[in-house]
């Protein structure tokens, strides 16, 4: 008998199903922004109805929209057994592609929610009448783009990702509770700080930095952050790929 | 990429492992497995629980990577062409539950089915038939039969040339065992596929399987086909002298004496006339010889693999 | 099975049957001809069926298949499956003289097994037969020894 092999599949089929089936995953998240932004409508419907100010939103929320960012790739993989013989890795496609692509099918989806966000905030905007529309920077997508990059790496690259998180967060509270309880005295990190060679460096940076235009000194770090995020999606990735031996 | 790609692979096994290891933590699991299934047959793999049936299959589909030793699939590395050998296989774990038991069914088929070029969605709605699939139901809201059945659809529609059967008929009902097992084999009359499948039941895929390999506490204690077992395994009824003992160079399996110790049954290996030969020369009157079953052979060699060290 | 019409030949396997499938097969197709359930240019069942009917490897129906036709049994009709011999009747007699051969030997052979002398089970054979056919009520009788025919 002759055996013909099967082909896998292209990467254009595989990317489409995962914006498919990251949407069909992402329903329940999906209505609850909509309950959301229904929610904010009311209310600022009502404000603007009683003459009142109605500006709801201002630049200082980017760091709850960036949060949201950070720990939307846990809604994106919620179903997928990551370190486990998972269905995901059962799949005749190369791991890493596999996961790039779901990776990018969330990025689409967060894409458009932020391209909703900041419409919605545009027409109320306009509706109150009384802020001038805010014109939404590109770098915040990079931004946006950057962090969720970041979550993404650490969610897939970590087998613990939630305690990594934790764990994070309860070294930050310690240091900082340390430097409250000990605040008298020299730090490690503060004579770090005084080498002499150190302060002109860091002097001569600041000047250049602020020689920058305004775009740039916006863009850079969030260019930076951008690379963070891929690096670390990279490194996740190389995790799991199928050549990686124990 | 071509829809389906030609490349000879003639007398190429369609399953080949060469001293495959593998461990978990610190204990072995599979240890120096060297297996060959030969191109369309169907190897029924046999063991204990936790023998390594299922990390064969694991390390095949590159779900467990191997400590030592490598594995292909119709001559592709497992781990270096990962990709092409998992769109090879249809794979029927040993669990029911699907990770993505959010779906419904015709979800789950639709997402699965795009992930194989060979798809044939004809095909699958017949397998739906068959299987009396509900395409509406949730996946996760399925009895463990019903999971199974769908497992199999998902394995089948898209004619792999090679179906891992890990314990397939687990969790069926009787009807549903002989069913499943009939529509198996219509469909390995229809497409060449090779079939590995790890079973406790051995007794009801007697007559469909072709090879046994027996695996104890992770070695390859026997490996051999339907027609090798047929010419080298038997089963002897003997009168023997009280104080009787088997010759110590045949093999023997499970032997069993009556109270009297005047009667004796039990599997010899080697060719028949042989092993008859040297019962004779030993004192032992042959009184009946008879072929073994797949089931007997797999549990005669693991008593025996048990017994020695 | 969703498409059943009806079994095209009754066929039986033992497992306890020593002999290779593909041998049980075309001993049952062999049966089925000289009983008369299959006659010249009857049709059998596809190796699909016959596979799935017996959950037996879809080889081993091609085996036995392959086997009868060369022996003149069957013959293939391109695009319509397998028929029966026209002139399967020709060697009837030959055939019907070596399928008593092959029940004998069972049978002589389960006797042996059984510690039986040939000249004794021979007389207790005939015996038998006579009793069925003047009685009659005997022949419903189970059979002692157990499975044969």
């Amino acid at each position: 008998m002759n055996v013909t092999l099967h082909a896998a599949p292209i990467l254009r089929t595989v990317l489409r199903e995962q914006v498919r089936i990251v949407a069909r995953s992402l329903i329940r998240e999906a209505r609850a922004f909509a309950a959301v932004l229904a929610i904010v409508a009311v209310v600022i419907g009502v404000e603007i109805f009683y003459g009142r100010a109605a500006l709801w939103f201002d630049s200082d929320d980017w760091a709850a929209i960036g949060l949201v960012a950070l720990v939307f790739p846990f809604s994106v993989w919620r179903r997928d057994r990551l370190f486990m013989p998972a269905f995901l890795w059962t799949l005749p496609v190369n791991r890493a592609q596999l996961l790039y692509a779901k990776v990018f099918a969330g990025w689409v989806w967060l894409m458009v929610a932020f391209i909703v966000f900041v419409a919605f905030q545009f027409a109320l905007s306009l509706l109150s009448g009384l802020a001038s529309p805010q014109i939404i920077s590109f770098d915040a997508g990079i931004g946006i783009t950057a962090l969720y990059l970041l979550g993404s790496g650490i969610l897939l690259g970590l087998r613990h990702p939630l305690r990594w998180f934790l764990g994070a967060a309860g070294v930050l509270i310690m240091l900082g509770l340390l430097e409250r309880g000990l605040a008298s005295g020299p730090w490690a990190f503060e004579i770090f700080f005084e080498t002499p060679q150190l302060k002109s460096a860091v002097e001569r940076f600041t000047s250049a930095w602020q020689r920058l235009p305004r775009f740039a000194q916006s863009l850079i770090p969030n260019l930076l952050m951008l690379v963070v995020g891929f690096l670390t999606v990279r490194t996740a990735a190389s995790r799991h790929a199928d050549n990686r031996r124990r | 990429m071509s829809h389906q790609e030609e490349r000879d692979i003639t007398g190429v096994p369609a399953v080949a492992t060469f001293a495959l290891s593998l461990r978990y933590g610190k204990q072995l699991a599979l240890n120096n497995v060297d297996l060959r299934i030969p191109e369309g047959a169907i190897y029924v793999l046999a063991g204990t629980n936790g023998a390594g049936k299922s990390s064969v299959m694991k390390s095949l589909l590159n779900l467990e990577r191997p400590h030592a030793g490598c594995a292909e699939v119709f001559g592709l590395d497992t781990v270096a062409r990962g990709p092409e050998v998992r769109a090879q296989i249809g794979y029927i774990p040993e669990s029911h539950a699907h990770d993505y038991g959010w779906l419904n069914c015709g979800q789950l088929l639709q997402h699965v089915s795009s992930f194989y070029p060979a798809w044939d969605h004809a095909y699958a709605e017949t397998l739906n038939k068959a299987f009396d699939i509900t395409l509406g139901r949730r996946v996760d809201t399925l009895s463990k039969g019903e999971a199974r059945r769908l497992q199999f659809v998902l394995a089948l529609a898209h004619r792999p040339p090679l179906l891992l059967l890990d314990e397939p008929t687990d969790g069926l009902d009787p009807l549903a065992r002989s069913r499943t097992l009939a529509i198996l084999a219509e469909h390995l009359a229809d497409a060449p596929t090779t079939v590995m499948m790890s079973t406790h039941h051995i007794g009801e895929i007697e007559s469909l399987a072709d090879h046994l390999g027996v695996l104890q506490t992770g070695k390859l204690v026997a490996q051999l086909s339907r027609d090798e077992l047929r010419t080298t395994v038997h089963r002897f009824v003997l009168d023997v002298p009280e104080d009787w003992n088997a010759p110590t160079e045949l093999r023997s399996l499970d032997l069993r004496r009556s109270r009297t110790g005047r009667e004796l049954q039990g599997t010899f290996i080697g060719k028949q006339a042989d092993v008859r030969a040297r019962l004779s020369s030993s004192g032992a009157t042959v009184r009946d010889v008879s072929a073994v079953t797949l089931e007997h052979a797999a549990l005669a060699l693991l008593n025996d693999g048990e017994s020695r060290p | 099975m969703q498409h059943r019409h009806g079994t095209l030949v009754l066929v039986n396997l033992s497992p306890a049957d020593a002999r290779p499938l593909y041998l049980q097969i075309m001993d049952e197709v062999r049966r089925a001809i000289v009983v008369g359930s299959l006659r010249a240019e009857d049709p059998l069942p596809s190796v699909r069926e016959l596979a799935a009917e017996l959950v037996v490897n879809p080889r081993t129906v091609s085996q036995a298949y392959n086997e009868l036709e060369r022996e003149g049994v069957l013959y293939v009709r391109r695009g319509q499956g397998t028929f029966v011999s026209p002139d399967v009747t020709r060697g009837a007699e030959q055939r019907r003289r070596s399928q008593a051969r092959d029940v004998a030997r069972r049978a002589l052979l389960e006797a042996r097994r059984n510690g039986l002398d040939v000249d004794e089970f021979v007389t207790m054979l005939r015996e038998l037969a006579a009793e069925e056919q003047n009685g009659g009520t005997e022949a419903g009788r189970p059979n002692e020894t157990g499975d044969d025919e």
